[in-house]
C-alpha cells in the first residue's frame, strides 16, 4: 500500500517537473523570437505552468512525508518534522529534496508572473531541469557509490532531462493544435513551422536518451547479467519501456516525414483541408504522449525494484 | 569504416565502465555468525553490504532459549547499540556477557537507495 502511494507520487512528479522544464523550454527551441512574443500563442502555453509548479510542490511534500515513513518504518501520521530535519541532514535524498523545493518555489514565483518577463521561461526551465535532476537521488542512480555514482547520476540527469524536452515538446504541439476552436491558419501554419524547427532538437533528444539510456542500464544491471536481469520482473518491465520507446520513436518518425509535410502541402493545395492534417497530428502526437506517460509509470515502477536477483 | 569507429569505442568503454552493484541493503556477515555456537559474548556485530542511514536502525537482540527450556518467548536482553564508522556496521552491546542460551538478533534499516530492509538471525551460547 504504502509502495503503491510512493509508486504514484514517482509518476506524478516524473510527469509534473518534465512538463515544467519541457514546457518552459519549448517556445525556446520551437517557436521564432517573434512568435514567442505573439501574446495569444505564448499565454496558451505559459498558462499551465503555474499550475503544474503548486502541483509540483505539493507532490514533492507529499513525497518527503511517505518517504520519510517508509524509510523509519512507521505510519503516514506518526512522522514528525524531526524525522524530516534527520533525513535532510543525513542522506543526499534529503539534500535533494531541499534543492528540488527551493527550486520549484523559484519556479513558481516566475511562472505565477510570467507575463511581465521575457526571460521568464528560460529561468522556469532552468529552475524545472534541476527539481527534475534531483529525481535521480530517488532512484538506482542515488545508490551507486563514488566517481562511477557521480557519472551515473550525471548520465540519469541528462536522461530526464533530454525526455523532458521531448515530453514538453509534444505538449506544446498539443496546445498549439488544441481542439475545439476554430482552426485559425496562421496558427496551423505557425505549427508546421514549429514541427520543423523541432526537428533537428527531438534527434538531439533521442540519440542522448539512447546514449544515457545505455550507461545507465550498464550502472544498474551491466551487460553481463543481462539474462539474469530479463529473468526478473525489473528486467522484464525495462524491456516493455524499451518496446514503448521504439512505438515513441515510429510515431515520431511520423510526424517528422509524413505528418508535418502532409500539414505543410495542406496550405499548398487547395484541395486539402488544413484541418483534416492537423487532426491526423494531434491523434498521433495524443498515441505518442501516452507512450511517454507509460514509460513514465514503469520508471515509477521498476525504478524500486531490484535490477535483477542476486546469486 | 570511419562511421563504424567511434560506435564501437564507444560500446568498448560502455562495456569497461564498472557495473555498480546497486542493491537494496543487506547483511553480508556477522560475528557471531548465524547459527554459530559460541562463548563468552558481550556484543554482537552485524555487517552490510553498503551504508546504513543512521537514524533509521532499528535493532534488538532477543533469548529465544536458554538450557532446559528450549524455546520460550522472546526476552528482550538490553543491549545499546552504535553505528560503526564506515556506516556499514553496527554493533549492539549487552551490559554484562550473555548468558548460555540461544539468542536471535533482528534488524532493519534503510540504506542509501531509500528502502527499508531487513532480517533476523540466530546464535547460540554455550
Amino acid at each position: 500500500m504504502a509502495d503503491l502511494l510512493l509508486m504514484s507520487i514517482r509518476f506524478a512528479l516524473f510527469a509534473v517537473l518534465m512538463l515544467i522544464a519541457g514546457l518552459a523550454a519549448f517556445p525556446l527551441h520551437a517557436l521564432e523570437l517573434g512568435e514567442r512574443q505573439d501574446p495569444e500563442l505564448g499565454s496558451i502555453i505559459s498558462r499551465p505552468l503555474p499550475w503544474l509548479c503548486a502541483a509540483a510542490l505539493f507532490l514533492s511534500l507529499m513525497g518527503m512525508a511517505v518517504l520519510t515513513a517508509s524509510m523509519q518504518g512507521v505510519g503516514i501520521f506518526a512522522i514528525d518534522p524531526a524525522m524530516v530535519i534527520t533525513l535532510v541532514s543525513e542522506t543526499d535524498v534529503g539534500v535533494a529534496w531541499l534543492v528540488r523545493m527551493a527550486a520549484l518555489l523559484v519556479a513558481a514565483v516566475v511562472a505565477f508572473r510570467i507575463a511581465r518577463n521575457p526571460v521568464a521561461p528560460t529561468m522556469i526551465a532552468a529552475a524545472g531541469a534541476v527539481a527534475l535532476a534531483t529525481l535521480v537521488w530517488s532512484g538506482h542512480a542515488g545508490a551507486s557509490e563514488g566517481t562511477a555514482g557521480r557519472i551515473h547520476r550525471a548520465s540519469d540527469a541528462l536522461h530526464l532531462i533530454a525526455a523532458a524536452i521531448w515530453l514538453g515538446a509534444i505538449a506544446g504541439f498539443l496546445l498549439m493544435l488544441r481542439p475545439g476552436e476554430p482552426v485559425a491558419k496562421a496558427r496551423l501554419a505557425m505549427t508546421a513551422r514549429s514541427l520543423d524547427r523541432f526537428a533537428p532538437v527531438g534527434t538531439l533528444c533521442v540519440l542522448l536518451i539512447a546514449t544515457t539510456g545505455l550507461v545507465n542500464g550498464q550502472m544498474i544491471v551491466g551487460a553481463a547479467n543481462i539474462g539474469r536481469s530479463i529473468a526478473s520482473p525489473y528486467g522484464q518491465l525495462l524491456a516493455i519501456k524499451l518496446v514503448l520507446f521504439a512505438a515513441m520513436l515510429a510515431l515520431a518518425a511520423a510526424n517528422r516525414w509524413r505528418l508535418t509535410p502532409a500539414l505543410r502541402r495542406a496550405f499548398d493545395e487547395p484541395d486539402t483541408d488544413p484541418a483534416r492534417a492537423a487532426r491526423a497530428m494531434r491523434r498521433s502526437l495524443v498515441l505518442e504522449a501516452l507512450a511517454g506517460l507509460a514509460i513514465l509509470a514503469l520508471v515509477a515502477w521498476f525504478g524500486m525494484l531490484e535490477p535483477f536477483h542476486p546469486v | 569504416m570511419k562511421s563504424f569507429f567511434p560506435a564501437a569505442a564507444a560500446a568498448v568503454a560502455l562495456l569497461l565502465m564498472p557495473a555498480a552493484a546497486s542493491a537494496h541493503a543487506k547483511l553480508v556477515g556477522s560475528t557471531p555468525a548465524a547459527n554459530a555456537t559460541v562463548s563468552k559474548v558481550t556484543s554482537v556485530t552485524l555487517r552490510f553490504n553498503e551504508k546504513l542511514v543512521a537514524s533509521t536502525v532499528k535493532a534488538e537482540l532477543v533469548m529465544t532459549g536458554m538450557p532446559g527450556m528450549a524455546n520460550h518467548a522472546p526476552m528482550k536482553i538490553p543491549a545499546a547499540s552504535a553505528m560503526g564508522k564506515d556506516g556499514k556496521s553496527l554493533t549492539l552491546t549487552a551490559k554484562r556477557a550473555l548468558v548460555p542460551g540461544t539468542y536471535k538478533v533482528k534488524w532493519s534499516a534503510a540504506g542509501a537507495d531509500t528502502h527499508r530492509m531487513g532480517s533476523e538471525f540466530s546464535f547460540t551460547v554455550k
